[in-house]
């Protein structure tokens, strides 16, 4: 059982610079959440915040509803993995899984039984006896995640756990974590910068910025209901297209008027932004790569190709599956994720649809959303 | 006045120089004598522990060629390159941590010493070091192993690879490394003395000098009510050298909605941060500030 309660959470360095603003949340008993943000933006921090590594300048950390605050590292039962998984070069897998547990004192049998016991879940038993030089760099994490599970702790702490792996191992650990977070049940808190892994890997993510939560949700909440601009073009990639749109009437509906072409805006987005005044003002369009068509492909698809943009195709990047279009359009950079059945290539003067029933609005001055 | 711990300490001093002592019972045996005998047992002690040779010499209170008798005297064999780490905690040092720390190296190419209740300095024959990367990842192994095993933070200074002769000088600069660190980059855990930046010249000037720089130069700069978020924009920009694209790329923002930031800022502070001059003057400012902050709360 491991509920953690962060209430109104501040970290101010001695410096006077503050790492974490009022930051509140409640993780729940066996949830696995993700924190992520750029560097910088205070996520190691409040996770060395909830193990007691760095102090708590003003706010209250609840362990099962009892007061962190001032208990002691050691006395939070707590397992932390982090990035440099360092081992101990002269000792043995198992010695260096067993010695967290011989620096508290654990009775020789107890360890033993723990240690073959994470060996077990880790898939390590081959290796128990091998020196750290003799594993692979996946194998080596493993050894270190066993570190943490023989602690038993009530919450796992990772802070970029995987950062050191190649790419390809690193979608081998994340499947490897997940599983392991099914297995043991426990609470897990896992910090990244990587928002494909906190996508991929979270049930909750909270996404952070200037130490600040921008928004703490669903994947697929984050990716289709964007609190605000950075959460908006943190999450997903490439990142959503940008550019600023003056809101105007015609007729009985809105239109965003983008450079020199005018998009219709659904009823229900046309309604939320008459609403709340932005009629005859200039505010945010985003819309993301995968919502700008071929209009040949469009039609296909069912989507009004009046909404359209019209630019010089910069660069064309064909992936396989699915081709990247780079452009420019009213001063800013724009991506396009198209089908590789496209006719488009680079040089060609091409017409982007967008559907705008996926478009999002952000005000110009706050970056908050307007439509969602 | 023969005592146990008279008993003790001959024992002692049997055990470290093989060499059976007596106290004939007739003989006048005060408390000076007691002294004198814990004297010999200390200075055999300290013989018999190259961290202790390396101790003193590192803090000049022995030679170069002192250390190099004393490490022949007791078959210790200096290493040619060593690597001098300091590692400092927050509360007094654990006896985890210690175990920590000794289970990092073979005991035969490294020793550890506590310089103080919070700070230790390890040397150790060089580790397979070849660039700075290294060093640093070095550092945050160490770091993160004190975190996860004996759950202590810990900072982490380091100058550079030297022989016996260079060791004083790069001990003297991890020292400094640690200091400045602290001061210029508290958020950080790793120091290198070599890239400390600015912060190794303003350490050495005096705080009236740069409280006045603050005043005459930066007027219109009240860098107390400067928010978290705005500063942060300010460094990316800075630090990608005035790059407006780039730094909206890292920050996630739209590049108008830098410009806007930056020109609000303009219009509170009256500086140009797009302009050269004022970017290193705000830079300077910003840097002094957390200097003479970090004098005023006493570090």
């Amino acid at each position: 059982m491991a509920n953690i309660k962060l209430e109104n959470i501040t970290k101010v360095y001695d410096s006077g610079v503050t790492a974490v603003k009022d930051f509140n949340l409640d993780i729940k008993d066996k949830e696995f959440i993700i924190f992520v943000g750029p560097s910088g933006c205070g996520k190691s921090t409040t996770l060395r915040m909830i193990a007691g590594l760095e102090d708590i300048s003003a706010g209250t950390l609840k362990i099962d509803d009892k007061v962190m605050n001032n208990v002691e590292p050691k006395d939070r039962d707590i397992a932390m993995v982090f990035q440099n998984y360092a081992l101990y070069p002269h000792m043995t897998v198992y010695d260096n899984m067993a010695f967290g547990l011989k620096l508290r004192k654990t009775p020789k049998d107890e360890i033993d039984k723990k240690v073959h016991e994470a060996a077990e879940i880790l898939g390590l038993v081959p290796y128990l006896d091998r020196k750290p030089k003799a594993l692979s760099g996946g194998q080596r994490q493993r050894v270190a995640m066993g570190r943490a599970i023989v602690r038993n702790p009530k919450v796992f702490l990772m802070d970029e756990p995987l950062s050191n792996l190649d790419a390809k191992l690193r979608v081998q650990m994340r499947i490897e974590i997940s599983k392991l977070h099914e297995k043991l049940g426990a609470t897990m808190i896992y910090v990244t910068h990587d928002q494909t892994e906190a996508m991929t890997l979270g049930t909750r993510i909270v996404v952070m910025k200037d130490g600040v939560i921008q928004q703490t949700d669903t994947p697929q909440n984050l990716y289709q209901k964007p609190a605000n601009l950075f959460v908006a073009g943190f999450i997903g990639s490439p990142q959503m297209n940008f550019v600023d749109a003056e809101i105007l009437k015609e007729g009985t509906g809105l239109v965003a008027k983008v450079g020199d072409s005018k998009l219709s805006i659904p009823a229900e987005k046309a309604k939320a932004l008459e609403d709340q005044g932005y009629v005859g003002k200039t505010v945010v369009l985003g819309i993301r790569p995968e919502h700008l068509f071929d209009p040949a492909l469009a039609k296909v698809e069912g989507i009004d190709t009046n909404n359209k943009i019209s630019s010089t195709i910069r660069v064309y990047e064909l992936l396989g599956a699915e081709v990247f279009l780079y452009f420019d359009y009213a001063g800013t950079q724009m991506t396009a994720r198209v089908d590789p059945k496209t006719t488009a290539k680079s040089g060609d003067h091409f017409d982007f649809v967008l559907d705008m029933s996926m478009a999002h609005f952000f005000d110009k001055e706050t970056e908050k959303t307007i439509t969602n | 006045m023969k005592t146990n711990s008279v008993d003790s300490l001959l024992e002692t001093l049997y055990e470290l120089s093989g060499i059976h002592f007596s106290i004939d019972n007739e003989t006048d045996f005060d408390e000076s004598n007691v002294k004198r005998i814990d004297e010999l047992v200390t200075r055999l002690r300290s013989k018999l522990s190259p961290a202790q040779l390396m101790e003193r010499y590192i803090n000049g209170l022995m030679g170069l060629d002192e250390i190099i008798t004393g490490a022949h005297d007791i078959h210790f064999e200096i290493p040619p390159l060593m690597d001098l780490m300091i590692i400092s905690f927050k509360e007094t040092i654990t006896s985890e941590a210690i175990s920590v720390i000794n289970s990092l190296y073979d005991p035969s190419n490294g020793f550890m010493f506590k310089k103080d209740n919070h700070t230790c300095v390890l040397i150790h024959s060089a580790f397979d070091i070849t660039s700075v990367d290294n060093y640093i990842k070095t550092c945050s192994s160490i770091r993160d192993m004190l975190n996860t095993e004996a759950m202590v933070n810990a900072r982490i200074a380091f100058d550079r690879t030297s022989t016996l002769k260079e060791l004083p000088i790069v001990y003297q600069h991890t020292e400094t490394a640690l200091k400045i660190g602290y001061i210029f980059d508290p958020d950080k855990t790793i120091y290198n003395y070599h890239n400390l930046g600015l912060g190794k010249l303003l350490y050495n000037l005096p705080t009236d000098v740069c409280a006045n720089f603050l005043k005459d130069s930066l007027p219109d700069v009240d860098f107390s009510t400067i928010d978290n978020e705005t500063l942060n924009i300010i460094t990316t920009f800075l630090d990608n050298g005035l790059n407006l694209a780039e730094t909206a790329r890292i920050l996630y923002m739209h590049r108008n909605t830098l410009v806007y930031r930056l020109e609000k800022f303009k219009n509170q502070t009256n500086l140009d941060l797009k302009q050269f001059d004022d970017a290193v003057l705000f830079r300077i400012g910003t840097m002094i500030y957390k200097y003479l902050k970090t004098k005023e709360n006493g570090n």
